[in-house]
């Protein structure tokens, strides 16, 4: 708290109050547990251990979407490095030419990632780009490659050409070798001169830089390019950059300057063509690449490695919720990576919550195996285990006993006297069960696509959809978990027969023949023996009596039926096993509104019913507490101040006369008063005012006492209305409804016209 | 290998240009001359610098700096380049980057701190060399000096009187005089040297014979007369669009490669033709192994190919050097990826005409197609750019007639599809479209209004469900006012599909933007999502 002084003090025109001085929280919301939503039927510290297991899941599971990525960019990012590499040999080099071109390379990478130009950077400096395997390819390795020298430019550093200028002059001239251990190039810089700024050459000047390079060729003997990367390209200014890029083609072939943009428009030629004039255009020679992006890279990641791999296993599926989350704002928003990272990550996030994915790893509840059972005979744990308990139960008896039998494990079991060893077991015994179904999904999974781009291949329709249109593989993706492909399972195996038997066998015995954890080799070999006998059925090639014709449709047939009992087998819904949410994320709700918010419906929404949305919070916090379904919204006079203030504001018209303003919320106040006199003079429940918001002027009120109101008089009553106007008005105009327009004396605008629900 | 060069004869106008210069500077120069060159100013002052060049080498005695207004953006930089070059002074890293100073050594004082200086500067050079030495000042883009120094312009053109030396200053610019010419009569006007058009084929042509990553024989000077028809040809398909020197010559090297490829392939056909007769000769000597391949013009003797042949060359190329110019002069490509992504099949020459396609110019990959990237859009950056194009293309008075959707609004709707209303003939002016106008800047909240229509007409089906929305077009307005429409927005002005008018740094009023798509993009954008554009634009195209 600033000393009393300050505030007394009318010569001081600002006073800081830092978060720690506001120490006038209203009781009951400082006070929130850290989750305590599931608060009776967790462990007591099962919160952190959950979180603890998130983060091993998490950083595993990012590990994998990095990896994918890394090797999606690969390709480009080492043809960006040949391209600056051999920039200035002779590969490129067309005789004929009427002058020397400046080489642009132009790296674009929609959506924004930074991935690809570090990696690219990596490599150029000699290093393996991060996460990579294997050795980087060096300028030896490539032909006619030059070693070359690294500059970056900023969008911050470019506000003018002759800032633009100055810094890529001085990026360069600025080198200095590490002491005694060489750059990391590989070069020698010149050592710094001593000159009298105003007497040499300017250090804007590219004939420094000339000077500079003249004195670095002499000492190292090569004639490395300068590589000149601007980053975040389209920040720049235009006519800065295209300028500078003209000063630059001037000094050509003296210095071999190459420029590296990272941009983020898909187009990046189209994207220059349309900034730069054409004479500057004809100065450069554009090379573009683009990374993969957008929908694409979405599926793949999501698709071919992270859910549906047959070399991963993640600890925790993606559920439908998340899925179907993902494939609409994909579709309808952005494809980018963060956008699934992010996903990824909220919806484990999210999935920690639940106290029971606390087994999500192991069911050692973060003890030695020999303290677990001692762990759960607290008293503390009761409620933990009776919910497991439960769970277990309701999962193990389902509502149609035909579709899913009850597993071994669960059946001859004494429900009464489950002991707490027990129900670990059981949790053991449901989690290996669910990795095997995973498992056998993603086979089914792996099966059915094949098939599909098989089918597709021979121009056939291989999955129906209601509008004709194709599903998106993120569409398909979650229909396979939520066991909606039934119809599709048996479009396929009534296709079948037409199709060229023998291609697909081979194909489909590849993919048996392949499968790569021995585990899953060995569960499907009974399949796989099932398809070499169907080859060995099938006559040789080339012979077209009728016998072979029956024979094929027989084999025909039968590759039908067990494609359609081996994908209705393999592709059952997770969702139906025992325990399943532990080891699935939730499949109907993904907190989308963190993802994408409406900040200004919500704020508005918040400042007319304050005490629904704190009693929503309330309730999302302490689940004990019980939320009051008033149809009727409470009289305005018991809001706090802001909230009064916005509601006579939204009565207004568009332009506001602050001294109505100010009238209509004094008449407001003045019902508080005396409603508020009255209470005082009834006994009243004294939990009535709890809860209801952080408005300040609640607590001012709060704060007068019965003597203070007889003593204070009119006068003061009057600032005090003044002082806590002025206060909500300020809150409405820091908060962006208010607009000064200086149009009409004492008038403010609204900024919202929204009609009051 | 004897591999010569071929070279063409200099262009008329530039040789004119070179020829009156000379004479002018070894006699007496006007103090102030002005190069004008509407086409390709680089080569005018490559001449004139050639030109004094060539000058001093034959004993004149002139010092000549060229200054390009461009690269030298500020008065310093052009003090520092012009008095170092007169003074024959070049700055070395060891003495720290020093600029000529002369005099001045030991002294506070420098050169390039004022036009005074300068000047000073100027004479001091001229003492320091020869007192009778006649200095060229050659400023090349003379026009980017009123708008980057218009202080010295006028003063650059009276160096002559300000320096009291023997000084010429020659502007070489793109533009006309008239239109840098300082207010007032600051300056002198100038002598004129215009620059003629080129008339005929005069092109830059190769005089480098190091190692290049084409046919070796491309060359060779025994095609010299191919390549004058060839030049004539290129001349002839890209002088309707361009003229320039330098455009022809670039647009020319990009195709020769291909266009005598199928000449070389021929001889060498020959030529192997030749050595498997030679090795099934049994009189012959084998060749010893390991022993180099022998160059092709030792095997067979290189000849022009016929008149017939070039003909044919000539009819089969032409289409494949309009591809390139539309490829190349908007620089869609550049000239060596052009080069390398059209050499031709290699039994070209030996094909029937009817298996030879018909274009034999392929479409360069490598930068993503614009419009394909544009229609991989996400669905809302379509919507949000259509949202655009109406805005910037509609009247803002008009938007209550062509949106509104309350119970009265609708009667007040445009027939759809109406044509525009019908003037009189009478009318002064011909109203000419928005669309042909260019974009119109629009404030941010009228867009996500428009947004809000198109959305609420053609999303709602595609959205998942939200039961929690009752009233009608309140999902839509949730929609409109995430996080996520205005995060596209941003995306999309980053990508200057979108160009935003206001000031970033002004928070305090709703930020206005323009569009950067044209109809046809913005056309193909709503079918994709189902919008029938003409519809809702109030000018729609017949």
């Amino acid at each position: 708290m600033p000393p009393r002084h300050e505030f007394d003090d009318p010569n001081q025109k600002c006073i800081f109050l830092s978060a720690d001085d506001i120490n006038d929280e209203p009781e009951g919301i400082t006070d929130f547990p850290s989750s305590n939503a599931f608060a009776p039927r967790d462990l007591p510290d099962g919160y952190e251990l959950r979180l603890k297991a998130y983060r091993r899941v998490w950083s595993r599971c990012l590990e994998r979407i990095q990896s994918i990525v890394h090797s999606l960019h690969t390709p480009v990012v080492h043809a960006v490095v040949n391209d600056v590499r051999t920039a200035h040999s002779k590969q490129h080099h067309l005789p004929g030419l009427p002058y020397p071109e400046l080489p642009v390379i132009a790296v674009s990478a929609p959506g924004g990632s930074k991935s690809v130009i570090s990696n690219v950077v990596a490599v150029l400096s000699g290093g393996d780009a991060p996460g990579g395997k294997g050795r980087a390819r060096t300028a030896k390795d490539i032909e006619g490659a030059t070693p070359c020298t690294i500059s970056h430019l900023y969008p911050a550093d470019c506000t003018s050409l002759l800032n633009a200028t100055k810094s890529l002059v001085t990026s360069f001239t600025n080198r200095r070798d590490d002491e005694g251990r060489g750059s990391e190039d590989g070069l020698q810089y010149p050592g710094t001169t001593k000159g009298r700024a105003a007497t040499s050459l300017a250090n804007y000047d590219l004939n420094l830089l000339k000077v500079w390079y003249k004195a670095l060729v002499e000492l190292n003997d090569v004639r490395p390019s300068l590589v000149v990367i601007l980053h975040n390209f389209e920040q720049f200014d235009t006519f800065v950059v295209e300028n500078a890029m003209s000063i630059c083609s001037q000094h050509l072939p003296d210095l071999p300057l190459v420029f590296v943009l990272a941009m983020s428009a898909p187009s990046p030629v189209s994207f220059l063509r349309a900034n730069f004039s054409r004479k500057t255009m004809s100065r450069l020679r554009v090379h573009a690449h683009t990374a993969p992006s957008g929908s694409r890279v979405v599926d793949i990641v999501m698709q071919k490695v992270t859910f549906f791999d047959l070399e991963f296993e993640p600890d925790i599926m993606i559920g439908a919720g998340a899925l179907t989350f993902l494939s609409d704002f994909c579709a309808r928003h952005t494809s980018s990576l963060d956008v699934v990272i992010t996903a990824i990550q909220l919806a484990y996030l999210k999935h920690a919550e639940e106290p029971l994915s606390l087994f999500v790893l192991d069911s050692n509840l973060g003890e030695a195996s020999a303290h677990v059972g001692r762990k759960l005979n607290n008293a503390s744990s009761k409620a933990f285990l009776s919910s497991l308990a439960t769970r277990i139960w309701s999962d193990a008896v389902p509502e149609d006993p035909d579709s899913s039998p009850i597993p071994d494990y669960l059946q001859d079991l004494d429900w009464d006297s489950l002991s707490s060893k027990d129900l670990l077991g059981i949790v053991d015994a449901a989690r290996q069960e669910y990795m095997w179904n995973v498992r056998r999904m993603r086979m089914g999974y792996h099966v059915m696509q094949l098939v599909q781009a098989f089918m597709r291949g021979y121009g056939y329709k291989p999955s129906i959809t209601t509008d004709g249109v194709e599903d998106s593989a993120l569409v398909f993706m979650r229909r396979v978990l939520q066991g909606k492909v039934v119809r599709d399972v048996q479009h396929l195996g009534r296709m079948l027969s037409g199709v060229q038997l023998e291609a697909l066998l081979s194909k489909l015995y590849t993919l048996f023949y392949e499968l790569e954890p021995s585990q899953l080799k060995q569960e499907e070999t009974e399949h796989r023996e099932f398809i070499i006998k169907c080859r060995g059925d099938l006559p040789e090639e080339g012979v077209n009596s009728a016998d072979a014709k029956a024979v094929i449709a027989e084999v025909a047939l039968n590759v039908a039926q067990w494609l359609m009992l081996y994908l209705e087998q393999h592709l059952r819904r997770l969702d139906r096993q025992v325990l399943s949410e532990v080891w699935t994320t939730s499949s109907s709700s993904f907190p989308s509104e963190l993802v994408n918010p409406a900040p200004r419906a919500s704020l508005i929404n918040a400042l007319l019913h304050p005490n629904e949305v704190i009693d929503t919070h309330k309730f999302l916090f302490d689940p004990t507490a019980s939320v009051i379904e008033d149809p009727n919204s409470p009289p305005i006079w018991e809001l706090p101040d802001t909230s009064i203030l916005f509601h006579r504001y939204m009565e207004a018209p568009k332009l506001i006369n602050v001294y109505d303003w100010f009238e209509s919320f004094a008449d407001v106040l003045e019902t508080q008063k005396e409603r508020e006199k009255g209470k005082e003079e009834q006994p009243r429940p004294p939990a009535k005012r709890k809860g209801k918001g952080k408005g300040k002027g609640k607590t001012n009120v709060a704060k007068t006492s019965e003597e203070q109101k007889q003593e204070r008089n009119e006068e003061e009553w009057q600032t005090e209305l003044q002082a806590r106007f002025i206060r909500a008005l300020h809150e409405l105009d820091y908060m962006g409804f208010v607009k000064h327009t200086g149009r009409k004396a004492d008038h403010v605008m609204r900024t919202v016209y929204d009609v009051l629900d | 290998m004897d591999r010569a060069v071929i070279h063409a004869a200099p262009s008329d106008g530039y040789a004119n240009l070179g020829y009156e210069l000379s004479e002018l500077v070894a006699s007496y120069p006007p103090p102030f001359v002005y190069v004008h060159d509407p086409h390709t100013t680089r080569i005018a002052t490559t001449t004139v610098v050639s030109t004094l060049s060539t000058l001093r080498e034959n004993g004149a005695n002139i010092a000549f700096a060229h200054v390009n207004a461009v690269a030298c953006f500020t008065p310093r930089l052009l003090y520092d380049t012009a008095l170092n070059a007169f003074a024959g002074w070049s700055p070395s890293w060891e003495d720290g980057c020093a600029n000529w100073i002369g005099p001045l050594e030991g002294t506070s004082q420098r050169f390039n701190e004022s036009f005074d200086g300068f000047t000073h500067g100027i004479r001091a050079a001229m003492v320091e060399r020869l007192s009778d030495l006649r200095l060229v000042l050659v400023i090349e883009d003379a026009q980017r000096l009123k708008e980057n120094m218009p202080d010295i312009l006028a003063p650059l053109t009276r160096l002559y009187e300000l320096s009291h030396v023997d000084i010429t200053t020659i502007f070489v610019s793109e533009v006309c005089w008239e239109h840098i010419r300082p207010s007032y009569g600051a300056s002198h006007d100038p002598y004129y040297l215009d620059v003629a058009p080129s008339s005929k084929q005069e092109f830059y042509t190769p005089d480098d014979d190091s190692e290049i990553p084409l046919d070796p024989y491309t060359y060779h000077p025994v095609f010299r007369q191919l390549y004058t028809h060839f030049l004539s040809t290129t001349y002839s398909v890209c002088s309707p669009f361009t003229t320039g020197l330098d455009d022809l010559s670039y647009i020319a090297a990009a195709t020769w490669p291909a266009f005598i490829r199928p000449v070389i392939d021929e001889h060498r056909r020959v030529a192997m033709e030749l050595k498997e007769a030679h090795q099934d000769d049994p009189d012959a000597v084998p060749d010893s192994e390991g022993e180099e391949e022998k160059p092709l013009h030792t095997i067979v003797t290189f000849s022009a190919p016929t008149e017939d042949a070039r003909i044919r060359l000539t009819r089969l190329f032409t289409p494949s050097i309009t591809a390139a110019l539309e490829a190349l002069y908007p620089r869609q490509t550049n000239a060596i990826t052009w080069a390398n992504a059209n050499i031709p099949a290699a039994d070209l020459l030996s094909m029937h005409p009817h298996e030879i396609p018909q274009s034999l110019a392929k479409k360069v990959a490598g930068d993503v197609d614009g419009e394909r990237a544009l229609r991989e859009l996400p669905r809302i950056a379509k919507f949000v750019l259509i949202a655009a194009y109406l805005a910037s293309t509609n009247p803002a008075r008009t938007d209550m007639r062509m949106f509104g959707r309350g119970p009265d609004a609708r009667s007040k709707r445009r027939r759809k599809g109406g044509s525009p209303r019908k003037t009189s003939a009478k009318a002064s002016a011909v109203k000419i479209p928005q669309r042909l106008l260019g974009p119109m800047p629009f404030p941010l909240d009228r867009m996500v209004a428009i947004l809000g229509i198109l959305l609420e007409e053609n999303d709602a089906d595609t959205r998942l469900s939200a039961p929690e929305y009752k009233v009608p077009g309140e999902y839509t307005e949730i929609e409109i006012s995430r996080v996520g429409i205005y995060a596209q927005v941003m995306e999309l002005a980053s990508v200057h599909l979108l160009h935003r008018t206001s000031p970033s740094d002004r928070l305090e009023m709703s930020p206005t933007y323009k569009c950067g798509i044209s109809y046809d993009i913005a056309f193909q954008l709503a079918k994709d999502v189902g919008i029938r554009l003409n519809d809702v634009i109030w000018d729609p195209v017949a």
